[in-house]
């Protein structure tokens, strides 16, 4: 019987990791509570995968530590490879092998021997609904049966702490809908799981809590709603997406002339703006404000403020 | 989730058989170079029969020999070259489609998945051997044949083969600039082996007394060693492979030595002779890599005790336990040497000053690798090649110059590398020898101090890390 996992089952302290003169990593630190569902958001190369590498002890931290159940996982990389599944943004195929025999091959490889064998790979290919491609050869497999194939590989042996770099990326939307389907039974049976991505929405819904990285360090920590709300004055605004009759140009000078309003995009027909104020009273004035104003507005409304929009922001105040 | 019926599972290959190797034959047998290679040595072997028997009319059997040739040529390049090249990228394939990653995180440790795909693609190779054999006793009726000399030579083809894919192994553990080369430069080597081998069995006497042993003990040791490297290349650092590798070096140097001394064969060079590429590559692999600051490699020998931790300033990874290896692999070198029938006319002196020189020619290039981060087993072999090019001019300055023996003998010292081949080529004349081996032995000396100054900081590091090893586990 193995010892009970502890509460804290990921914890990263100080890691830096530096490639030549590169510098991809600068000192993270953050925990992962038993159980949770975490995002890992970041634009292309602000070292995701590589914190996700040295966490599937695929590649060692320059300094400072990383323990999974209260073991290094440089010093124990055993004791972390029996915790942890990683799934690879991208997974090559191996030619001449069929869906039944990559399964096969990995639960060997895992240590399961005959009827349990057998079983095992039964049983992940009914999870990730990998029954009907058993025969297939692997190099014929579209993407998202691809990712579906690597998710089950990633399942045989169980693990408890699930790593999954970039999994929906390049996914069709039914195919991203069946992974999201697969991570909700995961979180449900208790897993705890580390999901990256640069799509904020595709992990928004997903969450307890998500890590935003910037060039190798955490700018921010927390829930999606978190960082939706924002910043105090952040918080006091509302946002509203206005549709023009004719181009957006006059809505955008008028945005830039009025105080209390701010431009978020501008798109061909209309805008998305920021607007100091919450309530109803506010949203009708800036409405008014406009059709006095001679803006021929032919949609306004409320709309909830984008996980892209206040990590944007929120970078940018950062860098400011 | 639609839940389909239960697979059907067709059980080809038993649970006791390593994983990698079950996948590597699922698929080695299915690619189609196995399929193309099988086929063109059926349809070569088969025209070449038809030949064969036309030729039974030809009264000088001219005709018969020729044809033979080709036969040998066929069969031999198909085992010595076709199947050891197709192991050139079993690792970096799956490196390159990031497979490996994924069966490194399974419980395959990287020796058994290197293991896997070597017996995998011997068993491939000696599928074809098999199916060549009905050939060769074939000819048996034709007349003329040894059938002995024949199976005894297509045995040999199979060793070296499997030797030739080990290596071919270790090459596909690096890029592909390294690997071609590795690969062209290795090449000439290769030649030289194989052919070494094929005229010895050919020629039929020496091959079946000591030299066969000698050539047997070469390959198997080689290929265990080379089995052992292409595993450290693909580990995780918290393992020490260094043990392995150092370990099998050893022996075999052990081994040989203790041959050597039993022999009474004029020819008992062959068993460390055969030896001195593998235990070549030992030596660099030690004294170029760097010492690891990951407790854990320190663990298995720390925790055992002192004898244990003695043991360790051999085996544990690093250079500053590299000098030590090269001295123990030189010590038993120099008494194989002693040993030797053509050797044995150095005084016990001169063969104690040529095991000195030997040592300080393979560890005085570590003193200009510690700033460099990359390349530092290139920079190795530059720098002895360097030493070589030295030894040549010397060479030829020796045949047409006019300047004094003693002289091109003391410049020969200033490296200790060419000092020593200087000193291995001039035995018996007393003033050459001395000369190269003072001037290089100071030289030498002068590097050593250097080189163990610097090492005392590795075995502080060492010192350090056995401690944090054999601490109790800090749970924070």
């Amino acid at each position: 019987m193995p010892p009970p996992l502890p509460e804290t089952l990921v914890s990263v302290r100080d890691v830096h990791r530096v490639f030549d003169n590169v510098h991809a990593v600068q000192g993270l630190s953050f925990d992962i509570q038993r159980g949770q569902v975490v995002g890992f958001i970041g634009a292309n190369g602000a070292g995701k995968t590589t914190t996700m590498r040295m966490m599937a002890t695929l590649d060692t931290p320059t300094s400072g530590s990383i323990r999974i159940a209260n073991e290094d996982v440089v010093q124990q990389p055993e004791h972390t490879r029996r915790l942890v599944g990683w799934m690879p943004d991208h997974f090559g195929t191996y030619a001449n092998m069929t869906v039944f025999e990559y399964l096969d091959f990995f639960a060997r490889a895992y240590g399961f021997k005959g009827a349990t064998r057998r079983q095992r790979v039964q049983e992940v290919m009914d999870f990730a609904d990998l029954g009907p491609l058993a025969d297939r050869m692997m190099n014929a497999l579209s993407k998202g049966m691809g990712q579906r194939l690597c998710f089950g590989r990633m399942l045989l042996p169980d693990p408890e702490f699930l790593i999954l770099d970039e999994p929906a990326a390049g996914l069709d939307p039914k195919a991203r809908m069946e992974f999201k389907n697969l991570v909700r039974l995961l979180a449900q049976r208790g897993k705890t799981l580390f999901i990256s991505s640069h799509i904020l929405s595709e992990l928004g819904e997903m969450c307890d809590t998500m890590l935003f990285i910037d060039s190798g360090k955490i700018v921010h920590h927390g829930s999606a709603e978190s960082l939706r709300r924002g910043t105090d004055a952040q918080a006091a605004e509302v946002m509203v997406d206005v549709i023009m009759e004719g181009t957006a140009d006059a809505l955008v000078e008028w945005a830039s002339m009025n105080p209390g309003w701010r431009l978020i995009e501008q798109r061909r027909d209309g805008a998305r703006l920021a607007m100091v104020g919450k309530d109803a009273s506010h949203l009708a004035a800036g409405l008014k404000k406009m059709i006095q104003d001679g803006l021929p507005v032919v949609d306004f409304h409320r709309e909830e403020r984008r996980l892209e929009d206040a990590f944007v922001e929120m970078l940018k105040e950062k860098q400011s | 989730m639609s839940t389909p019926p239960a697979i059907t599972v067709k059980e080809d290959f038993s649970d006791w058989l390593n994983p990698m190797l079950v996948k590597e034959l699922r698929q080695g047998l299915k690619t189609k170079a196995f399929v193309i290679v099988f086929v063109l040595v059926q349809v070569a072997l088969v025209i070449l029969m038809g030949f064969r028997l036309l030729a039974q009319n030809d009264p000088f059997g001219y005709t018969a020999g020729m044809l033979d040739g080709l036969l040998w040529t066929a069969i031999g390049g198909a085992l010595l070259v076709l199947m050891p090249l197709r192991a050139l990228t079993a690792i970096s394939e799956e490196e390159k489609a990031n497979t490996l990653h994924l069966v490194q995180l399974t419980r395959l440790s990287s020796t058994r998945i290197v293991w896997g795909k070597w017996i995998a693609l011997v068993s491939q190779t000696l599928l074809l051997s098999v199916a060549i054999l009905p050939y060769a006793v074939l000819r048996y009726f034709f007349g003329g044949i040894d059938i002995v000399e024949n199976l005894l030579l297509l045995v040999w083809m199979m060793v070296g083969s499997m030797a030739l894919t080990a290596a071919c192994l270790v090459l596909s553990t690096h890029a592909m600039p390294t690997r071609i080369v590795l690969l062209v430069g290795a090449l000439p080597a290769m030649s030289i082996f194989t052919s070494t081998m094929l005229m010895v069995t050919s020629i039929g006497g020496p091959a079946s007394g000591p030299t066969a042993l000698a050539m047997i003990h070469a390959v198997v040791m080689s290929t265990l060693f080379l089995l052992a490297l292409a595993a450290s290349r693909i580990a995780p650092a918290a393992e020490n492979h260094a043990l392995a590798m150092r370990m099998l070096a050893l022996v075999a140097a052990l081994m040989a030595t203790v041959a050597t001394m039993i022999s009474d064969s004029p020819d008992d060079s062959a068993w460390i002779g055969l030896l001195l590429p593998v235990l070549f590559i030992a030596v660099l692999q030690a004294l170029v890599e760097r010492t690891s600051e990951v407790p854990s490699v320190y663990a298995a020998l720390a925790k055992r005790g002192g004898l244990s931790k003695l043991a360790g300033r051999v085996f544990y990874p690093g250079c500053a336990t590299g000098m030590i290896f090269t001295a123990v692999l030189v010590g038993l070198l120099a008494v194989c040497m002693g040993f030797m029938e053509g050797m044995s006319t150095l005084s016990p002196l001169e063969n104690a000053a040529l095991a000195g020189l030997l040592f300080v020619a393979l560890i005085s290039p570590v003193v200009l690798l510690r700033s460099l981060s990359k390349m530092r087993g290139w920079t190795y072999v530059f720098l002895q090649v360097a030493a070589l090019l030295l030894l040549a001019m010397g060479e030829m300055l020796d045949g047409i110059s006019s300047i004094s023996d003693e002289t091109i003998a003391a410049v020969m010292g200033v490296l200790p590398t060419s000092a020593y081949l200087w000193c291995l080529g001039n035995q018996g004349e007393s003033g050459d020898f001395w000369s190269a081996a003072i001037v290089g032995g100071a030289i030498g000396a002068a590097i050593l101090v250097v080189i163990l100054l610097r090492a005392l900081r590795e075995f502080r590091l060492i010192r350090t890390m056995e401690a944090q090893a054999t601490a109790p586990n800090d749970k924070a």
